[in-house]
């Protein structure tokens, strides 16, 4: 490592470590004033993490302490229930929602191409692929398709706030990042190896070559990857194309977006799933390491 | 004052808030130094709020304000920053203890830069800009950002020369 990433990794861990004051210090004191509908909804959106109960920060200022974890609660109304899970896509969130809901999926998709009512930010260029924040989202059974997904917004920006993404200067490239490492990463671990992967060939131009980014395009969700497929005329299909692909191909849990905003550091610019049964993967360096692990992949697959 | 304008600032502190924070804390080292330029910067911005209307705009305004507040307040008072050194080492697991060392090192030789070269390296390095770029913010010449971040690296180097030890990549 060099002085200057050594430097960079310094200053991204310093920006890391601070939790920023609550915006309330930043104002000077008015009487409280109520939000837009939609936000004042999305707020009431309870969100829980996956596998146990969460605090939702609500940025009502109505709150005196706009900081303080509201519990999440159930309300006196009846709720529904929907999990999206790591991954996921938005076209499967739809079906997912649309059963929890009884509203047909289209409804949900019609509400997910208006942007600005979603709350999503600038760098998601109006597409909710990838800001879907995963979670466990509890919400009235009166909750519009609008208010459910600006609920899923609403708690990706939060976990972005706290990750610092806004302040980078490619945020979006980031969420890109995020969502091909949730992609391709079998565990958590090996996620922060897997973005530096990606961060390697990108930084030397060359293709990333993602099965998951083809399967996009296929819209197809598992299952190997076709020599025929390869040449799949899409913008999607990092075989044919160099750079990312135009938007996230899927929604990227937090651990996902950290790996993509701090890779492990390395030399690495290939990895092999050698073991899919137990989400085996290792790293390579130089093409020879790789054909190696691809052997090895080829013998136990 | 005018409603919309309130509705507008209040939107764009709670957005945003946390990302001036952040790089504040970076160009001080200290978060109520950092706390105290957002507010500053952000009461120079409200004064002309009307005539940068968007909202990118805005942000441009703040950032360049605390930059240029950041640049200028070394003057007035230096600044001591404490590195807590224990807490940061215990925490560093056995293969990452020499990683995390190198980056404490790292912050102690970034305190002792003047606050214009800290400046300019948290703008290169952190928000990633170029150096035309940060000569246009900061109204230098770009030779004179390329020479002050030369130098800053080689300050850098100097005052940790366990980095010459650090084995280069690829």
């Amino acid at each position: 490592m060099n002085v200057e990433n050594l430097l960079r990794e310094t200053l991204a861990e310093m920006a890391d470590e601070q939790v920023p004051p609550p915006p309330a210090r930043f104002l000077p004191h008015r009487p409280a004033r109520r939000r837009g509908a939609v936000l004042a909804a999305a707020a009431a959106v309870v969100a829980l993490a996956a596998g146990g109960t969460v605090a939702v920060r609500t940025l009502s200022p109505e709150a005196d302490r706009p900081e303080a974890p509201v519990a999440a609660r159930p309300g006196p109304e009846r709720t529904h229930e929907v999990t999206v899970e790591e991954g996921q896509r938005v076209a499967r969130l739809f079906d997912d929602l649309s059963r929890a809901t009884g509203e047909p999926a289209e409804s949900f998709a019609r509400a997910a191409e208006d942007g600005r009512a979603l709350g999503l930010p600038p760098y998601a260029e109006g597409g909710l692929e990838g800001f879907a924040h995963p979670g466990t989202y509890r919400f009235p059974v009166s909750a519009t398709p609008t208010e459910i997904l600006a609920g899923m917004v609403a708690r990706f920006r939060e976990t972005a706030d706290g990750l610092g993404l806004a302040s980078r200067r490619a945020p979006r490239d980031v969420v890109i990042i995020a969502s091909l490492v949730q992609a391709e990463s079998p565990t958590q671990a090996d996620m922060p190896k897997v973005a530096r992967v990606i961060h390697n060939r990108l930084a030397r131009g060359m293709r990333l070559q993602l099965d998951s980014t083809v399967l996009y395009g296929l819209g197809r969700y598992r299952g190997g990857v076709t020599v025929g497929d390869l040449k799949l005329r899409s913008p999607y299909n990092t075989y044919r194309h160099r750079g990312l692909p135009p938007g996230p191909v899927s929604n990227p849990g937090e651990a996902a977006l950290r790996a993509a905003l701090h890779p492990a550091p390395g030399p690495w610019l290939h990895f092999v799933v050698t073991d899919p049964e137990r989400g085996t993967v290792e790293f390579a360096t130089t093409g020879e390491e790789f054909a190696e692990l691809a052997e090895r992949a080829r013998r136990s697959g | 004052m005018d409603p919309g304008f309130e509705a507008a600032l209040r939107q764009f502190v709670v957005d945003r808030s946390g990302a001036l924070f952040r790089t504040a804390y970076l160009l001080t080292g200290d978060r109520h130094a950092a706390e105290d330029l957002v507010q500053s910067a952000l009461a120079k911005t409200a004064a002309r709020w009307r005539a940068l209307r968007d909202p990118e705009a805005i942000e441009g305004y703040v950032r360049r304000t605390m930059y240029h507040e950041q640049v200028s307040r070394w003057r007035r008072r230096s600044r001591v920053v404490e590195v807590s050194t224990d807490e940061r080492i215990d925490r560093a697991g056995d293969g990452h203890a020499e990683a995390a060392d190198l980056r404490l090192t790292m912050r102690a030789a970034l305190s002792r830069l003047t606050p214009r070269q800290r400046t300019m390296l948290v703008l290169r390095y952190f928000e990633d800009r170029s150096e035309t770029e940060i000569a246009h913010l900061l109204g230098v010449r770009v030779g004179s950002v390329r020479s002050q971040i030369y130098r800053s690296l080689e300050r850098l180097k100097k005052s940790a020369p366990e980095l010459s030890a650090v084995r280069e990549f690829r």
